[in-house]
């Protein structure tokens, strides 16, 4: 059922600081950025750091990092990134799954074993766990070698990360209603009055205080219309069945 | 054993220019515009604008003949903020200049990582170096310097040194009898943000608390519908902590106090009578797109629409 769009104190937060978080992702000349990750990233990415002993800024971006990162998605260009350091197919970097990983194998890139038909680890000497093995021969990609590695934002269009869309991700809300009888969109977009909209609306949710209703709500009420005295009073009593005995339509 | 190496410690000096609009030399902005390469009828246009000022002050309910200043921006010009920022580029410049001769140490955040001297933004001003009584007195050289071309003055009761807790006191005791600037214990704000200092502590965050309940106090006594309190709630109450939101992770009982007086307001308003009808969770719901429907509201929406 629709709502009246007031936001959650938390997931408003949480949404802000990712775009924090999105600054962290990027090679950025923010002097912010650059401070930051030399003091806490050490050249690492943000996913495989997640320090969170830090400045209180720093904490907080780790926190919304921890929150949102499955809206994150790492799209594949020219798959120059390094397989086992950069953590591409999971939010893991490879090298953390595996005990070590062998010397042939340090410097392979994603392009190595990434084709446009699925993985190929023929060329791959350390052993790998069977459900990652499985993962990497799925995935496809096709490399494109103007386009750098880069991370995206799954829920816009564009990719990149806005406030607006990670918040409606936080609260599980789709872009487009699954259905289009099921927006809600008709209710406030009616030419009445906004009080009129709004009783609409609570009439919709049962949130209008008949006998019924506060009853069932724990008050010790009579719930018989006061007005035509044999019937209880229920929503729709009370809208139609009263209204035509008031009036005698 | 190896003797632990003692941490120097850095101190971050924050500045308060006083009257910073009003003091800004005339012969110095000229000296900066030039500089910085503006063609020169420009800059006669800029001085001109400076120079054609008439001041007259309303003295005992009546004004005083009008007399032209000899220094100072204009305050509310829309030109003035970037002409002032172009004069504290010249003190930007200044330390610049004394960090690549290595006289100020500037504070270094990580072995290889960049290295701060300075922060300004227009009149915020914030300095770092090590905390050494030497440096202070590079500080002080500069800002002297500074102030006497620009005719700019560093208020000392207003300005404020923090340093690192591995200070020692009688360097702080010998850093301010240099500088004139007092030691602190918490900066305060910076651009509007509250700067932590240690363990985040409760009292930090009172003061978001306290513009929403400001806020909703002044819209007391208000006859307000429930729609019109909603519509209050979306685009007042709940874009005030929005700002200190972009950097801080609130804790849990603030967000949870925020939504908690945003609930209230909808529902009962300034009076303490209401009866909470339908669910937090569904009011959060988009107002477009809210999930299924019901057979109650199909109905609903026939009645209406036909």
């Amino acid at each position: 059922m629709g709502g009246l769009g007031v936001r959650i104190a938390r997931k408003q937060n949480i949404a802000l600081l990712g775009k924090l978080v999105w600054d962290m992702f990027k090679p950025s000349n923010h002097l912010w950025s650059q401070i930051l990750s030399a003091r806490y990233l050490q050249g690492s990415n943000i996913f495989v750091t997640r320090n969170s002993k830090g400045s209180p800024i720093w904490n907080a971006i780790v926190k919304a990092l921890k929150v949102l990162e499955d809206g994150f998605h790492f799209k594949i260009g020219n798959g120059t990134s390094s397989m086992w350091y950069e953590p591409w197919l999971l939010k893991d970097p490879l090298c953390h799954l595996v005990p070590f990983v062998q010397i042939q194998d340090i410097d392979l890139q994603i392009r190595d074993i990434i084709t446009k038909d699925g993985g190929n680890l023929q060329n791959v000497y350390t052993m790998l766990p069977q459900d990652v093995r499985s993962k990497i021969l799925e995935t496809t990609a096709h490399l494109m070698d103007d386009v750098i590695d880069n991370w995206i934002w799954n829920n816009c269009t564009s990719g990149a990360y806005l406030a607006k869309s990670a918040y409606s991700w936080l609260n599980d809300e789709d872009t487009v209603p699954r259905l289009p009888r099921d927006s809600w969109n008709w209710v406030w977009k009616l030419k009445i009055p906004a009080n009129v909209q709004f009783f609409l609306w609570k009439v919709m949710h049962l949130a209008i205080p008949t006998r019924t209703i506060l009853n069932h709500r724990g008050i010790p009420l009579d719930s018989i219309c006061p007005i035509c005295d044999n019937e209880p009073e229920t929503l729709i009593h009370c809208l139609i069945a009263t209204e035509q005995k008031l009036y005698g339509t | 054993m190896n003797k632990k190496k003692k941490k120097k410690g850095d101190m971050v000096f924050k500045l308060d220019l006083e009257k910073a609009y009003d003091r800004v030399d005339w012969g110095f902005l000229k000296q900066t515009l030039i500089m910085f390469g503006f063609p020169t009828y420009i800059i006669s246009l800029i001085m001109h604008s400076l120079a054609s000022t008439l001041i007259s002050l309303l003295w005992n309910g009546s004004k005083t003949e009008s007399f032209t200043p000899s220094r100072g921006l204009r305050q509310g010009d829309p030109l003035s903020p970037y002409l002032f920022v172009l004069c504290m580029e010249r003190l930007g410049e200044m330390i610049q200049e004394e960090v690549r001769v290595g006289r100020w140490l500037p504070l270094q955040v990580s072995a290889n990582g960049p290295t701060i001297s300075h922060l300004f933004f227009v009149d915020d001003v914030l300095l770092f170096a090590k905390s050494k009584p030497s440096q202070a007195r590079v500080i002080n050289k500069i800002l002297d310097d500074f102030c006497s071309i620009s005719g700019l003055k560093v208020s000392l009761d207003k300005s404020q040194v923090f340093a690192s807790a591995s200070v020692t006191r009688r360097r702080k005791e010998r850093i301010t009898s240099t500088t004139h600037i007092q030691f602190t214990t918490n900066l305060g704000k910076y651009l509007g943000f509250q700067m932590h200092h240690g363990r985040i502590k409760k009292e930090d965050f009172s003061t978001i608390m306290d513009k929403v309940s400001n806020k909703l106090a002044s819209w007391k006594g208000r006859l307000l519908n429930k729609p019109g309190r909603v519509t209050l709630a979306n685009s007042v109450l709940t874009a005030i902590p929005a700002y200190s939101m972009q950097i801080q992770w609130l804790p849990q009982y603030v967000c949870d106090h925020l939504d908690k007086t945003v609930r209230s307001f909808i529902w009962k308003g300034s009076t303490n009578k209401g009866m909470h009808m339908v669910g937090w969770e569904k009011i959060n719901k988009s107002k477009k797109n809210g999930g299924s429907w019901s057979e109650n509201c199909e109905e609903t929406k026939h009645c209406v629409t036909w």
